[in-house]
């Protein structure tokens, strides 16, 4: 039997023991993903926005600043050991000029992804797939915690 | 905002199809309009298969109905239709901006039908034209549109002579669209 993809939508964050968690058809987006090999567990956070949400935000968790406070709450909360945890970047294309407080989303998605990252002590063994103007699918599989990006066109490549 | 005229759209895309056979010599034809107000995450999806490599057309719309609208085109009836338009084997920046051209003109088409019976400026950017996931173009977009609570994709659909795949025709205005109670949105 085919293990379970669970896919994480725009704004979402998912954790799985199992299967593997996936992201599909990356533009601006940034996904943040934890995985603490360990404990088999993983995590992932479906980042849209830079920065905090605003307090009259219709969904704060597709803001970089709460959807990685959940992501690492959530990890902790079910048992994670955050240091040692690996942690992805991946995403944060520009195939449109589409602009966000007059800079380019993607961008600002990852570098406000990185600042979150930082400020919760998460860097250690960051591995990064980010930025360039082309769309990316990003998928774990979380009893390996291998992670796999691709692109349109292209085989998907381990990071 | 208070919408987009469903009558000036029917007839603004009829007006597209027309140009548009004009351009290629091949018949276009929109079988489907329709207009959804969605949740964002469902926006990458709503051109079918998010994955699926399609060629985007898009350009930003300024004036009295900010904006974004986007043509996604199958890559091989893009080939076919740049094709009739500029022959096969040019170079791909003239086949390129041959296709970005006729999204141009079947868009200004529909904005200007919409603008004349409403009485709006409607003043799209310069078309921009990418090649990739279908889903990472409008997920773009609807990260344009992701301060709101929800989203409203004015989508049609053409059909693009006999054996070629569709082309949608996507607009995704900023700010709130109610449709009426029959899905139509308010004129």
């Amino acid at each position: 039997m085919r293990p379970e993809v669970i896919p994480v939508k725009m704004g979402e964050i998912g954790f799985s023991r199992q299967g593997s968690l996936a992201c599909y058809a990356l533009g601006s987006c940034v996904v943040a993903i934890l995985h603490d090999r360990g404990l088999g567990l993983g995590g992932v956070a479906h980042v849209v926005l830079p920065g905090a949400a605003p307090p009259e935000a219709p969904a704060p968790g597709r803001y970089a600043g709460q959807a990685i406070r959940r992501l690492i709450e959530g990890m902790v909360m079910r048992g994670a050991f955050l240091p040692r945890c690996r942690v992805y970047l991946v995403g944060g294309a520009q195939l449109l000029d589409i602009r966000y407080n007059g800079l380019s989303m993607g961008e600002q998605n990852i570098a406000s992804a990185r600042s979150m990252l930082k400020a919760h002590g998460v860097m250690q063994e960051l591995r990064e797939d980010v930025g360039g103007a082309r769309g990316r699918t990003v998928c774990l599989e979380v009893a390996t915690g291998q992670v796999t990006v691709g692109r349109a066109g292209q085989a998907p490549e381990v990071l | 905002m208070s919408g987009w005229g469903m009558a000036e759209l029917e007839a603004g895309l009829a007006e597209a199809d027309r140009v548009l056979a004009a351009m290629t010599g091949i018949t276009f034809r929109t079988t489907s309009l329709c207009v959804h107000v969605l949740e964002l995450e469902k926006v990458p999806g709503v051109a079918g298969e998010s994955t699926r490599i399609r060629v985007a057309v898009y350009a930003r719309l300024s004036g009295d109905r900010p904006g974004h609208a986007c043509f996604l085109i199958e890559p091989a009836t893009a080939e076919r239709l740049a094709d009739e338009m500029v022959g096969p084997g040019q170079p791909p920046a003239l086949r390129e901006s041959a296709l970005s051209e006729l999204c141009n003109v079947a868009g200004s088409a529909v904005l200007n039908s919409v603008s004349d019976a409403q009485g709006l400026s409607l003043i799209p950017s310069p078309p921009l034209m990418v090649q990739d996931m279908g889903g990472a173009v409008l997920q773009c977009v609807a990260a344009a549109l992701a301060t709101q609570p929800e989203v409203t994709v004015v989508q049609a659909v053409m059909d693009v002579g006999a054996e070629s795949g569709p082309v949608y025709f996507l607009l995704l205005p900023e700010g709130p669209v109610s449709p009426a109670p029959d899905g139509r949105p308010p004129s």
